[in-house]
């Protein structure tokens, strides 16, 4: 069965679902967890609101503590789960490009992610990056809801 | 935790290859395990002009018959390995409502689906039918390759 699981978390309340049953799932099988979570390169962050005074070096301080708050959370859940993981923080990626390649690098046979993530469109039926990681994953994908 | 299982298959590659993954999945987690294979309705439009009452029967039997080979081998497949599994044919169903169906009805709590299915866009990158479970299911799906 399943060896390595890849969790993909933007540690928005739906991806924790992902996260509790990546979990679930690899203590059953006995598999190993990789967790990822990826920020954006900064042009594609340009809004009218936050273009104006927002220098890229401080955008990637902002990126990097909020992905580091997300990996700690998920690892506090990981060590009240009794899970071993490894936390990955894909850097300057489209999210479903950095699940992708991480994904690949680290060999994992499943990814496990949520239907939609944290930008809007929340009305949409299936998210963005669940369809471009569905479409283009080499390795099954267990979509949460 | 996962308990319930639902796998749809076609009896397509990849239709056996969610059922394989299914059933392994299932043993590990001591799951228990619907099968459905979904046939669709008669398309009058296609036979128009032919006097049609004698070719639903015909084709409502092969119907029949393609779904009780299906469910007969995923059936076989699940006690050889072990796994409790009852099958379902859904009749008469677009497929993906189908499966949908077949789910909420049997509350399974994981579709499982290959990512491309008998239809003739094989290569599409993700089959039309996987898409649309994705897309139409309030539950978590795994789609396998």
């Amino acid at each position: 069965m399943y060896k390595h699981i890849l969790i993909a978390t933007d540690g928005s309340e739906l991806a924790g679902k992902a996260v509790a049953t990546g979990f679930d799932l690899a203590r059953q099988l006995g598999a190993q967890v990789t967790l990822v979570t990826v920020t954006e390169p900064w042009t594609a962050f340009v809004t009218s609101e936050t273009t104006f005074g927002f220098p890229i070096d401080e955008y990637e301080k902002t990126a990097n503590e909020s992905a580091s708050r997300i990996l700690s959370e998920a690892r506090k859940l990981a060590r009240k789960a009794d899970i071993q993981c490894a936390t990955v923080h894909a850097k300057d990626q489209f999210p479903a490009e950095g699940i992708l390649e991480t994904a690949k690098a680290n060999h994992c046979d499943l990814i496990v992610m949520a239907s939609h993530g944290r930008r809007g469109l929340g009305r949409l039926l299936l998210g963005s990056q669940a369809v471009r990681v569905l479409t283009h994953s080499t390795v099954p994908v267990l979509i949460c809801r | 935790m996962l308990q319930h299982l639902l796998i749809a298959t076609d009896g397509s590659p990849d239709g056996e290859k969610a059922l394989r993954q299914g059933l392994g999945l299932a043993k590990t987690l001591s799951a228990k395990v619907t099968v459905a294979t979904v046939t669709e309705p008669w398309t009058e439009a296609a036979f128009a002009t032919l006097p049609t009452p004698s070719l639903v029967q015909i084709y409502e039997k092969s119907a029949a018959g393609n779904a009780a080979v299906i469910l007969d081998r995923a059936k076989q497949a699940a006690d050889e390995a072990g796994v409790e599994c009852v099958t379902r044919h859904i009749k008469d169903q677009h497929a993906p409502q189908g499966v949908i169906k077949a789910a909420k009805d049997e509350q399974c709590d994981l579709i499982i689906v290959g990512s491309h299915g008998r239809g003739a866009l094989g290569r599409a990158l993700l089959g039309s039918v996987s898409l649309q479970v994705l897309t139409l299911s309030d539950r978590a799906v795994l789609v396998c390759r």
